[in-house]
């Protein structure tokens, strides 16, 4: 029982540490963070599978909210329960709170320096090539069938030549889904 | 009074903002600058920039940006809490409710289109990003050394290659 909680706590703690250094390293907005968590949690720690990280990813993203919010109480939750959800939306929060503070005491004035926003260009251009990575590699591993090639094209051509609002998208693909999906 | 105003507004804004980052501006911009009158025009585009280009999720950090302006740091932190509590319990009660539903037919049919809609809005992700915040070429000689660098080396932590990025940017940009 005691190491059984004890176990728990590590873990927690852990989890804690995950997201709130990949709170303070990722320019660009809660999405920059999904291939560093999830290269953290699948390939190195090893808490969820590739195909559970994907699952709780996409629930995530489709939902209201921010997407790490989501994220981070999916994961947290199904990791360690309801305190792992609770400590891994309070790690994301810690950093941004403290540098908003911060930028906000001082009115922006370090952000403005030259050095700074190179720093963070750089930053988000690794984010970028990282986010490139990340979704290569899942839809390298998607076992695409002839309904998913067509839910592909479909979602790409609203999303990138009719530029519909993204919503509608995920909604009509669920929708498809439920009817024409199978189950695997 | 003005602290419960704020932690009030911010849980709306909360929930009704989907697709987080980007998709919460016009949306922050109509409650905060039009129907509020909370800040100018001018200090929310000045917000939306930094919040762009500081670490940390763009609503949360725009989130703390304006509490801070209201009402200092009780403000950033009242509406930081808001913001992030009932997507927190929403996804909380999904959760419960996916792990129960993991067998169920119609779940699981609903999920295989999901996952491949949600590649499509990864790579949107990426594209909005680097037209929005790359000024020249060397931004995406960067990003593709990243991506390379990213699938290449498996063990590599991936908060380590873009602090090897950023301090690239300094020399290079």
């Amino acid at each position: 029982m005691m190491k059984t909680k004890l176990i728990s706590i590590t873990r927690i703690l852990d989890l804690f540490s995950i997201f709130f250094f990949a709170a303070i390293f990722t320019v660009g907005g809660g999405i920059a963070m999904v291939p560093v968590v999830e290269k953290i949690m699948v390939e190195k720690k090893k808490y969820l599978t590739e195909p559970e990280f994907t699952e709780i990813f996409s629930i995530a993203q489709i939902l209201p909210g921010s997407l790490m919010i989501n994220l981070a109480t999916f994961a947290g939750y199904k990791i360690a329960g309801f305190l792992g959800a609770l400590f891994c939306c309070i790690a994301i929060t810690i950093p941004p709170l403290v540098i908003i503070t911060l930028i906000a005491m001082f009115y922006g004035k370090f952000i403005e320096y030259p050095l700074v926003r190179k720093l963070m260009l750089g930053i988000l251009a690794g984010v970028v090539g990282e986010v490139a990575g990340i979704t290569l590699k899942m839809f390298k591993k998607t076992k695409f069938n002839a309904f998913k090639v067509f839910i592909f094209i479909f979602a790409f051509a609203l999303m990138f030549i009719l530029k519909i609002n993204p919503i509608y998208i995920v909604l009509s693909g669920a929708l498809l889904g439920i009817v024409f999906g199978k189950e695997v | 009074m003005l602290l419960v105003k704020i932690f009030l507004e911010f849980c709306k804004i909360g929930v009704i903002a989907f697709g987080g980052g980007n998709a919460i501006f016009p949306i922050l911009h109509k409650e905060i600058v039009e129907n509020l009158h909370w800040i100018s025009n001018q200090d929310f585009l000045y917000m939306v920039s930094i919040a762009e280009t500081t670490p940390g999720p763009i609503g949360m950090n725009l989130s703390t940006f304006i509490g801070y302006r209201l009402a200092r740091f009780p403000g950033a932190l009242v509406a930081t809490i808001g913001y992030d509590l009932l997507p927190f319990l929403l996804m909380l009660f999904i959760a419960i409710a996916v792990i129960q539903l993991r067998e169920n037919k119609i779940y699981k049919r609903f999920l295989s289109a999901v996952m491949v809609v949600v590649l499509v809005l990864l790579m949107r992700a990426a594209y909005l990003m680097a037209a929005g915040g790359f000024n020249n070429f060397w931004p995406y000689l960067l990003s593709l050394a990243a991506f390379i660098a990213f699938m290449k080396f498996k063990k590599l932590n991936p908060i380590y290659l873009l602090i090897i990025s950023g301090l690239l940017g300094m020399l290079c940009f």
